[in-house]
């Protein structure tokens, strides 16, 4: 293999740079995190802003609150997922798009085609309607500047204050010198528009480019030194065909429903049982393997097409059988039965002392007033009496009336 | 790195907290190595949750435990490969144990560290700043010696637990020995855990030792294993209980295991106010005071003698005001006693800072198995809310709501049953209400003991119990703690203080002490189904889970 051509590396010697050697060596996208995203914004709890793909995001702050998970990572992931194409915003929830299969399957050729289309969108999202930009996205070859760039740079973390100057003083080295590259890395030079680099790299460019490697999680920061420095990690590299794949990671399947309404899922069960659990119960971690729990409340926060007690009996049909509390919960006739028997009455009297409830019930000038039976503690005040009569003649007799 | 081993049952997330499959056939195995540095959060059926903390891990490292042997555990037991931060993480919080040490020289204490950044933050932390005097080199700083508790009380907030090496008073000279044949005439040796916890706590009399906690299941001989650090230290020596009849219990153990003379110990209660060689208090006196204006005039009794060594008997019901005069007291050796360094009120932190770290803990079932303590038979019965009740719990507000559920008048008819079922066997009957106490012992006949029952009754009641002439007695809360009922083999739970696992424990350690026979002791906690109280039990018994205790549950249905 042909060396880097030496303008390029004495371009490289000048930079600001740390050795560093990323250790994350998960397969790309098979995080629990990313999918947590992506079955929460299925699950409806998520809607999309009515003007845009991003995500609302007070339903985000909500749900991550609940979950502790960090919103900005949330933030940052749905809009990648959206741009990647694994979903979409719907009418009035996100939807599954065309990708979402790839994103949670092996072919790591079409996890890179969607994720790099992802990231280019992102840069175009941020850079719309810039009129001076001869060309699309699309045609810039910002993803060829991206290989040749992290090539050069391998084994090193940029200073991230100067990255941006780094693009663009990089993309200005002699074309001569970056073909030798392209053609060194075996991208066919022919095919790389060289000269429409800069033109996306001006400072809204490089801001765009920058926030797109986060986004889509190629690239992350670490501080040293009161300096921040900024890397490609394994996912960038992978996705950037810089670094072989990893194998996938054993997928985890638990899944347990426990008595205590307790739902433990592993992050890689199909996917409609956990949007299932992530729509209708409360999120109580999320990690390699989800933790959920179950209450009357969240099932009824959601609207379902048939009834949120099935929708969840369903998911959890192959944990047969299922604890009886969960089982009690998830039936839908209401956990209380029998015959109400309803009557109107004008008040309810608490008192702070219980013993003057007795008091009133046996005075001769407010007994009248009194309902029979009600629940202990209180007073029933019968429907036709007359309210602020027996207010004022309360207070005659001594007693502190409030209202509640 | 993609390692899967499916038979193991442990699962660690992310976060530091392990799930740990119950069901699968190494979970005993998995959660014998794990108990030792992580704390259980919840423990329901199949899958329990412990959690990794820098106290759980520095505890560890106190007991002797090395961060590649947590290592190794987590990476032999788990399923999936454990993170990579989370290893990274432990490492890291076990390097901060003894990264800063507070040591005797020659102008006084010095803390020092020989981490040059470290030394930098401390002396920036609005914390400790007050507390250090000088900056001696740029690695230490010289400290007052009325400040080393408090010092050692920030560290730990910050992250920084300091090795204590300076060293203590001697105290008073008080030679003693133990005794091989008891003056009751019964032969007595320490048992092998009894005496390695005794020789933790001391380390062969260097700095290293001298302080710490020491964690036994009760009826396992905690109260040996202070006697035997007495013998170590040999000095004069302040014991604070619990009550007085643990006062009084400890006195007695004292006369008969040890060579020590009446004369030489004495009781420092609201009854007596003997100052002598050993002196055995209560909390209680040492916390009295007329009103909340007035000083802790009996506090002074730290003071009063030249204490060698101070015993903290249950260590985890500590008083924040004796936490408060301990502080002060870090040039004595120190030594606390429990069977649960849970405490409710989340001040685990302060006892490792101001007691010491734990020195020995020994599974409770490891000495079930030894026979040491009694097996136990955990048993919830859940029996139904009765009808005309259910109104009043539904609109109660919710303290008022465990209330009624654990006066539950139903309860009886399963005291009945239980006691039938154990005709013959000393069964005690523990609950929080004294008027639901009165009332079972009012329907059942049987003598009740609470606050209220004056002392001399109440060693009467207990020494009846013990001889059998009572074979049943109702106790409220204050036998939960620190006596010795050694035949008691039946325990029935009527009601308790809401979560509290320590109680949980310690009620159940009423019942462990070993038994002739079949060393079979049986725990009832009875509950009212689908209430707070069923929550609450819960929550109660995640420490005796943890423990590897398992509560089989009943319905009142399956009773009839």
């Amino acid at each position: 293999m042909s060396t880097i051509p030496d303008i390029i590396k004495q371009f490289t010697d000048q930079q600001d740079a740390v050795p560093f050697s990323p250790d994350d060596h998960e397969f790309p996208y098979s995080g629990y995190w990313w999918k947590a995203v992506a079955y929460i914004l299925l699950s409806g709890r998520v809607k999309p802003k009515s003007c845009s793909a991003s995500p609302n995001m007070t339903d985000v702050n909500r749900v991550c609150k609940e979950a502790n998970f960090d919103q900005y990572f949330f933030r940052r992931a749905s809009e990648f997922l959206t741009a990647a194409g694994v979903v979409k915003s719907g009418h009035e929830y996100y939807e599954k798009d065309k990708n979402f299969g790839v994103f949670l399957g092996n072919d790591i050729a079409a996890i890179r085609s969607a994720a790099r289309n992802g990231v280019l969108k992102l840069i175009e999202k941020e850079n719309d309607c810039r009129a001076w930009r001869p060309t699309l996205v699309w045609n810039a070859g910002l993803i060829e500047f991206l290989i040749l760039f992290f090539t050069v740079f391998e084994g090193w973390a940029l200073r991230y204050d100067k990255i941006g100057s780094i693009f663009i003083k990089f993309s200005k080295l002699p074309e001569t010198s970056l073909q030798a590259l392209a053609s060194r890395s075996g991208i066919d030079e022919r095919e790389i528009p060289f000269f429409n680099w800069e033109n996306w790299l001006d400072k809204k460019g490089q801001a765009a480019l920058l926030s797109a490697l986060f986004s889509a999680g190629w690239a992350y920061t670490f501080l040293q030194n009161k300096t921040d420095w900024i890397y490609l990690n394994n996912t960038g590299r992978v996705m950037l065909g810089l670094e072989n794949t990893p194998s996938k990671p054993p997928e985890i399947l638990e899944f347990k429903a426990l008595p205590n309404l307790c739902v433990f899922a592993g992050a890689d069960l199909p996917a409609e049982k956990l949007i299932t659990l992530f729509r209708y119960s409360r999120i109580r971690r999320i990690d390699r393997v989800f933790e959920f729990q179950l209450d009357k409340k969240a099932m009824n926060e959601m609207p379902s097409g048939t009834s949120a007690g099935e929708e969840l009996k369903k998911a959890l049909q192959a944990l047969e059988p299922i604890p009886q509390t969960i089982k009690n919960l998830l039936e839908d006739k209401p956990e209380t039965g029998g015959i109400l028997h309803i009557s109107s009455c004008s008040a309810v009297v608490k008192s702070e002392d219980p013993a003057m409830l007795d008091v009133i019930r046996k005075h001769g000038k407010l007994k009248g007033y009194i309902k029979p039976g009600g629940p202990p503690d209180y007073l029933l005040i019968k429907s036709g009496s007359d309210l602020y009569n027996f207010i004022k003649r309360c207070r005659e007799f001594g007693f502190e009336t409030k209202g509640g | 790195m993609s390692v899967y081993q499916p038979e193991n049952p442990l699962i660690v997330q992310g976060d530091h907290t392990i799930l740990v499959e119950v069901d699968s056939p190494l979970y005993e195995k998995a959660r014998d190595a794990l108990v030792r540095f992580a704390e259980l959060i919840k423990s329901p059926e199949h899958m329990h949750t412990y959690r990794i903390t820098p106290l759980s891990i520095w505890n560890a490292c106190a007991a002797g435990v090395q961060p590649e042997e947590i290592v190794a555990a987590l990476t032999a037991w788990s399923k999936y490969a454990v993170p990579e931060h989370v290893l990274v993480e432990i490492k890291d919080y076990a390097s901060r144990f003894g990264r800063l040490k507070i040591s005797a020289g020659p102008q006084g204490l010095v803390l020092s560290t020989d981490d040059a950044p470290l030394a930098e933050e401390i002396s920036r932390s609005r914390h400790l700043a007050p507390f250090l005097l000088e900056r001696i080199t740029p690695l230490e700083f010289l400290i007052s010696p009325e400040v080393r508790g408090r010092v050692k009380q920030a560290l730990i907030k910050l992250g920084f637990p300091a090795e204590d090496l300076a060293g203590y008073t001697d105290g008073e000279p008080l030679p003693f020995e133990l005794r091989s044949v008891t003056r009751s005439g019964a032969h007595f040796l320490l048992r092998e855990y009894q005496r390695q916890a005794a020789a933790a706590f001391h380390a062969g009399g260097t700095t290293r030792g001298g302080s710490g906690v020491i964690v036994l299941p009760c009826g396992a001989g905690k109260t040996i294993v202070g006697m035997a650090c007495m013998k170590e230290v040999q000095s004069s020596t302040l014991i604070l209980a619990t009550n007085v009849t643990a006062v009084r219990q400890w006195m007695a153990e004292l006369l008969d295991k040890t060579t020590l003379q009446e004369d030489q110990i004495g009781e420092y209660s609201g009854d007596q106010k003997e100052i002598r060689p050993v002196t055995v208090s209560t909390y209680q006196i040492m916390t009295y005071r007329r009103s909340t204006d007035d000083d802790f005039k009996h506090m002074e009794l730290f003071n009063r003698r030249n204490w060698g060594l101070i015993v903290y008997d249950e260590v985890h019901l500590l008083p924040a005001p004796v936490f408060q005069i301990t502080a002060g007291l870090q040039a004595r050796r120190r030594l606390g006693l429990t069977a649960t360094l849970v405490r409710e009120d989340g001040r685990e932190d302060d006892v490792f800072a101001l007691i010491g770290p734990k020195k020995a803990d020994v599974p409770w079932k490891e000495l079930e198995t030894q026979g040491w303590i009694a097996t136990a038979r955990c048993t919830e019965v859940r029996i139904p809310m009765p009808g005309p009740l259910r109104m009043p719990y539904a609109v109660a507000d919710s303290r008022q709501k465990f209330r009624i559920a654990s006066e539950n008048p139903d309860k009886i008819n399963t005291i009945i049953r239980l006691v039938e079922q154990h005709r013959g066997d000393r069964i005690l009957i523990i609950g929080m209400y004294v008027e639901q106490i009165n009332k079972v012992a009012e329907l059942l006949d049987i003598p009740v003991l609470t606050g209220s029952t004056p002392q001399k009754k109440r060693d009467r009641l207990f020494d009846e119990f013990k001889s059998g002439r009572i074979p049943v007695l109702a106790v409220s809360k204050i036998a939960n703690f620190s006596v010795d009922l050694p035949d008691a083999s039946v325990g029935i739970q009527i009601s308790g203080t809401f979560g509290s696992r320590q109680e949980e424990a310690q009620r159940l350690g009423r019942i462990l002490r070993p038994k002739p026979g079949a060393n079979q002791a049986f725990f009832y906690t009875i509950v009212s189904r689908d209430t707070v109280e069923q929550e609450f039990a819960l929550k109660r018994q995640l420490f005796l889970c943890e423990q590897g205790y398992e509560y089989h549950i009943q319905f009142k249905e399956e009773e009839e």
